[in-house]
């Protein structure tokens, strides 16, 4: 009798204006309201107002039994408060429902756990304020940036509280263990849900590939799967994107998210429970030892989306070497600049694995190239140091 | 096969196409007869028989210099003819005798100076015309001053072709529209270079402490080497210890040097005219710019990464289809040009990665593939 937990995650990065080294010293205006709002208008209206309705009348439509979690990152919440309120609004009558929980995650959707764990809880202490007094909801589940974990990171994030936390569905640690039940972290009494990736890509980003043998896919299909399941739980974790930007309208993705509900229910071994519910419900089964990083990103699942090539290093050392400085400084616009750059949005662009074959990263990339992305940050960070002498 | 140069005779890049494309050719049992205009040197590459028709070295130029050069230098004076319109009717002439002489499957002429002897050679022989187009008058006059009588010889080519070659999208978009040739007419085939003979290149010392950038080129208005020195001057101004050297001869010349010292940065800009060994200069930069106004492919920047250098190239040209491991700018955006050349030459990681890369990519690209599509596009004729 497995629950199925769904979950997706909602974020939007502060992306950089086009800043060149003729900026330095004479600009710190460093973000691109234009250029985000651009953004943000396209995914609130091709995504998160339309899947903000369908997801809010299966509520009504299932009084209470379809219940599902959502990640929203400080920066998204920031840009909604700022330019779509309404929008935000429609979030807010979800979690409002009583059927949604909210994770709590960097507010940054940093990289912050790979800088020091001082700082990675200022930010999730920051991201869990920001929920208190958006949602009025403390969360109980954390979520790390692009799903980044290892035993080191669980450790914190228990030290911070938390019942449970996301990592992805690895096969080299599951081995010949399943992703549906629930997990404990390497000697820790925290809560580890593993994503059923396999399950979940079928509708991220498989669902509108017509060289997919199971393509088109409709809900009664996928939820005859979802029945087949042995275990506890079935881990649904996805991008909200995935409705509306990575699949369009046309693709009959949202009616697939509407009619998957009623599907689902028609089968008596399946439920919708929220993640709280189901550590709740269920004892862990069994250990998870990650020593090293992990993460959901690209095929190799680790931290090589960001920190793989020399830019991306480089960079990454440069804004991690200013921690002490900043804590001095202790001045809140450079502060809240120097997070912003800590998002790992700004990494990925400059990622030079496959970018010549055009893939994924594309997806909300504004630079022609990586080479691109890592000058332009380069000159931003440039100007920031120097005005932290 | 219907050429105006060949190397070791050559001005630019079409010579070394044709090198580059016959030899990869002829390695697939493909027989190929090189007609070409009088020079007056020895050409037998080994793998072919060369022509040369007509008698007179002074018939022979190379028309990007020779329309516009006048007594910019003695070796320009001496090598190439005056009448160049001439020059092509006598080509035209001596091109079908020779023709007659040969056996042939296929025509395929190299750029507007042959196309008249292509037609006339298709009109006798009854056999399929291809035609490569390397540039058109629109780009080697930088669309400021296109030669009437020029355009037409390329639109009657373009026109009683079977088939049409060019080096880009880039181009297959301005055939459609400036020649109205139809679109299924035309087959994109890429160019390549010998990546070896740049990877293997010596380094040359300048013996100065400054980073070098480099420019490639004829000094016409096509290769937009007037916004080379525009980038110079902002680049200059945030970082002194940086040499721009400018290698290639034109018409231009007197009035970038002129420019150069009302910039104020004759200091730092190095003429060092027409260079028969290129991959010299590539090993001295740190950075390579092609900042052409109209560029149909840019053969040079793959020149340039094979030779590991992170190089800039201009949103008007063909090889940035081929090529993603560089920086693509517009030639008029001068600001974005030296913001690009200071990135490079003050961040390593920048460098590293883009060499790395960009040589990874550019070394791959070889005449083998180009050889492939040409023989499809020769039995599509």
């Amino acid at each position: 009798m497995p629950d199925i937990c769904l979950y997706f995650h909602v974020h939007q990065p502060t992306r950089l204006r086009h800043y060149t080294v003729f900026d330095i010293g004479k600009n710190d205006n460093y973000f691109d309201d234009e250029r985000n709002l651009f953004y943000l208008e396209r995914i609130a209206r091709k995504c998160y107002v339309p899947a903000n309705k369908v997801l809010l009348d299966s509520i009504n439509r299932f009084d209470g039994k379809f219940k599902f979690a959502f990640s929203i990152t400080g920066t998204i919440i920031e840009q909604l408060e700022q330019f779509y309120p309404n929008v935000l609004e429609s979030f807010r009558a979800l979690v409002d429902t009583g059927c949604v929980e909210l994770f709590d995650e960097t507010y940054y959707h940093s990289l912050s756990s790979l800088i020091s764990e001082k700082e990675f809880n200022r930010q999730v202490k920051q991201h869990n304020k920001k929920f208190k007094n958006v949602f009025g909801v403390r969360p109980n589940v954390f979520r790390n940036t692009e799903a980044l974990y290892s035993n080191d990171i669980a450790k914190a994030v228990e030290k911070m509280g938390y019942k449970a936390m996301v990592c992805e569905g690895l096969d080299h640690i599951l081995d010949w263990r399943s992703p549906n039940f629930v997990y404990r972290a390497k000697d820790s009494n925290l809560r580890v849900l593993m994503r059923n990736y396999k399950l979940a890509d079928d509708i991220a980003f498989r669902f509108s590939s017509r060289d997919w043998a199971e393509w088109p896919l409709k809900a009664d299909k996928y939820a005859s799967w979802l029945s087949a399941i042995q275990g506890q739980c079935i881990n649904l974790f996805m991008d909200y994107e995935t409705f509306g930007e990575h699949h369009w309208e046309d693709t009959g993705i949202f009616n697939f998210l509407g009619s998957l509900p009623g599907e689902a229910l028609k089968y008596p071994q399946l439920s919708f429970s929220t993640p709280s519910e189901i550590i709740s419900k269920h004892e862990p089964v069994d250990e998870i030892d990650i020593p090293y990083y992990s993460s959901w990103a690209d095929v190799n699942r680790d931290l090589s989306a960001w920190l793989e090539n020399d830019m991306q290093k480089h960079a990454f050392e440069e804004i991690k070497s200013l921690e002490q400085t900043m804590m001095k400084k202790k001045n809140s616009q450079q502060l809240a600049n120097w997070r912003k750059l800590q998002t790992s949005d700004h990494f990925y662009y400059m990622c030079t694995k496959w970018f010549a074959d055009g893939d994924v990263h594309k997806y909300f990339n504004h630079y022609n190239t990586p080479y691109d992305a890592y000058l332009n940050y380069m000159n931003v960070l440039t100007d920031f140091k120097s005005r932290l002498k | 096969m219907l050429g105006w140069e060949f190397p070791p005779f050559k001005s630019g890049g079409l010579g070394t196409h044709c090198y580059g494309l016959t030899k990869a050719l002829s390695k697939k049992d493909t027989q190929i007869t090189f007609l070409m205009p009088y020079t007056g040197m020895e050409i037998n590459p080994g793998f072919m028989k060369v022509v040369q028709v007509g008698k007179s070295r002074t018939r022979f130029g190379s028309y990007a210099a020779s329309t516009i050069v006048s007594g910019s230098g003695k070796k320009a004076e001496s090598v190439y003819g005056n009448d160049f319109f001439a020059a092509v009717e006598a080509f035209t002439r001596e091109a079908i005798e020779a023709a007659k002489e040969e056996e042939f499957d296929v025509i395929h002429a190299q750029d507007w100076m042959a196309f008249p002897a292509g037609i006339a050679i298709k009109k006798f022989s009854g056999k399929p015309l291809v035609v490569s187009i390397h540039s058109t008058e629109f780009d080697r006059t930088g669309n400021l001053a296109p030669n009437q009588w020029i355009c037409d010889i390329e639109w009657r080519g373009l026109f009683e072709a079977n088939r049409v070659i060019t080096v880009s999208n880039f181009m297959k978009e301005q055939l459609a529209t400036r020649y109205s040739v139809p679109r299924e007419k035309i087959s994109v085939v890429y160019n390549a270079i010998e990546a070896h003979q740049f990877a293997n290149a010596a380094c040359k010392e300048f013996g100065l402490d400054e980073k070098i950038v480099l420019f490639t080129g004829r000094l016409t208005v096509q290769k937009g080497p007037d916004y080379f020195l525009d980038a110079a001057a902002k680049v200059l101004k945030k970082n002194k210890k940086t040499r721009f050297v400018i290698v290639g001869s034109g018409y231009m010349l007197p009035q970038l040097i002129n420019k150069a010292i009302g910039l104020g940065i004759s200091d730092h800009v190095s003429f060092v005219g027409f260079q028969q060994n290129v991959e010299d200069y590539y090993k001295l930069a740190s950075c390579y710019v092609m900042p052409s106004v109209s560029e149909p492919f840019g053969i040079c920047a793959l020149e340039a990464m094979c030779s590991n250098v992170p190089t800039i190239v201009s949103s008007n040209s063909g090889v940035k289809e081929v090529v993603k491991h560089c920086f693509v700018v517009d030639f008029w955006d001068v600001n974005e040009m030296a913001n690009k050349i200071i990135g490079i030459l003050k961040y390593a990681p920048l460098k590293h990665e883009m060499t790395k890369n960009g040589y990874h990519e550019a070394s791959r690209i070889n005449w083998g593939q180009i050889a492939d599509e040409t023989l499809k596009v020769y039995s599509m004729a």
